[in-house]
């Protein structure tokens, strides 16, 4: 009776973690709804927004990455990219090299591939939210706003 | 310094909470009654966990966006169009189904082609399996895997990120199946993996079957299933593999002379069968 309490309790906590993980992942429940909020053209973007559109494009196709059957899905990867200095050296790099059309055109190439969202709609990509996310943009415009009051 | 410190926060975060999932899976549903959680060869999978998320997953990120980038450019937009015309359930239905489809020829060539074999035995070298062996596998394997993977929706150009839901449940599935769990689902598992049969897949025998990621209908359809009603009795492969993690990462990447007097050179352990 107790093995079989034990073996019914480990069952649905295991379930229920699984149905979490993947709600949580899905957007549907741990995400900070303030989020929605945030108005694209507003201060929190403001000073970052052409960066943040490039880095949100990346982080967006990353998540949106199907996992082989061994790698990668638990963390947040945005978190890894979002400081990386790899990451920017590489988008920079990108800029310097393609010139400023090319990089208008970047954007809409990405749209064209798996970062669909900011084709259809520039909007729904903040609603692809993380709260991570807005923690890192909430920082770049704090750190901004303190660069230009100095 | 930051955002070293992120990085690790994450990978203990990911690490704690698989840990919290799948260890009281492990020690209440044994398929290895004798495996320990702490078995041999554990630290070389953390070696895994870790290298993935902290150094590789960002290489293999970097490749498919360089991938997709190039199939953008070639793909035309009339046949985009025509894709993304069509409702959203179809799209998601047509991706996961060529996904599902591909991967599963993509996973038979790498037992069958003895270069992509070279990296994939890495995975398959673990001789005990669990959540953490999960993680073993080698980054040139996982470029390749991924890649495949996503293929379809690069072509088909379809918003994965409208499939979040799917997609968080295949990467921790596909972690489940590899965990020291024997729990039947009785027909169910005809629709969606389960241990029992990837743990087959893990048998010594390089060509057991079991090839889908994670539905075995490919493997049904192509005459692959396999699903006896006991567990294999010894997972990993015949031939000799390092027992470190950088021997792991080289080996496969070497010539097999050179590769045997390097390890001479340095006295690598290799594990013997």
């Amino acid at each position: 009776m107790k093995k079989r309490l034990i073996q019914g309790f480990t069952l649905v906590s295991f379930l229920t973690l699984i149905v979490l993980f993947v709600a949580y992942k899905g957007g549907f429940i741990g995400r900070s709804s303030d989020y929605l909020h945030i108005d694209p053209n507003g201060t929190v973007i403001k000073n970052n927004q052409e960066d943040s559109v490039t880095i949100l494009d990346t982080v967006i196709r990353e998540e949106a990455l199907m996992p082989s059957s061994k790698s990668m899905i638990i963390s947040d990867q945005a978190k890894f990219k979002f400081d990386s200095t790899i990451y920017h050296k590489l988008i920079e790099e990108y800029h310097r090299k393609e010139g400023e059309e090319n990089k208008k055109q970047k954007v809409y190439m990405y749209s064209s591939k798996s970062g669909y969202v900011i084709d259809r709609d520039r909007e729904s990509l903040w609603k692809s939210n993380d709260s991570m996310l807005i923690e890192y943009l909430k920082r770049g415009a704090t750190d901004s706003t303190d660069k230009k009051n100095n | 310094m930051e955002y070293i410190w992120d990085m690790l926060e994450a990978t203990g975060i990911s690490l704690l909470f698989l840990a919290i999932v799948f260890v009281p899976m492990e020690l209440v549903f044994p398929a290895k009654r004798n495996q320990k959680i702490f078995r041999p060869n554990w630290i070389l999978d953390l070696c895994f966990f870790l290298g993935q998320y902290l150094l590789w997953s960002g290489l293999v990120i970097w490749t498919l966006d360089y991938f997709s980038e190039y199939l953008s450019s070639i793909i035309p937009l009339v046949f985009k169009h025509l894709v993304q015309s069509q409702a959203w359930y179809l799209q998601a239905f047509e991706v996961i189904f060529f996904s599902d489809l591909i991967i599963y020829w993509a996973h038979r060539l790498q037992h069958r082609v003895n270069f992509l074999w070279r990296f994939h035995k890495v995975h398959h070298s673990a001789r005990h399996l669990d959540w953490l062996a999960a993680h073993r596998e080698h980054p040139l394997d996982s470029i390749y895997t991924v890649g495949l993977i996503n293929l379809p929706a690069f072509i088909l150009g379809f918003p994965l990120e409208t499939l979040a839901v799917v997609i968080a449940f295949r990467g921790i599935w596909a972690i489940y199946i590899h965990s020291n769990v024997r729990l039947p689902v009785g027909p169910l598992r005809m629709l969606i993996g389960a241990p029992e049969l990837h743990h087959w897949h893990h048998d010594m025998d390089r060509d057991a079957g079991n090839y889908a990621n994670i539905s075995p209908l490919m493997d049904i359809i192509f005459g692959t299933y396999i699903c006896p009603d006991k567990e294999p009795e010894r997972f990993g492969i015949k031939e000799k593999t390092p027992d470190n993690y950088v021997g792991q990462l080289v080996e496969p990447m070497l010539p097999k002379r050179t590769w045997k007097r390097i390890s001479k050179r340095f006295k690598i352990l290799e594990s013997e069968r």
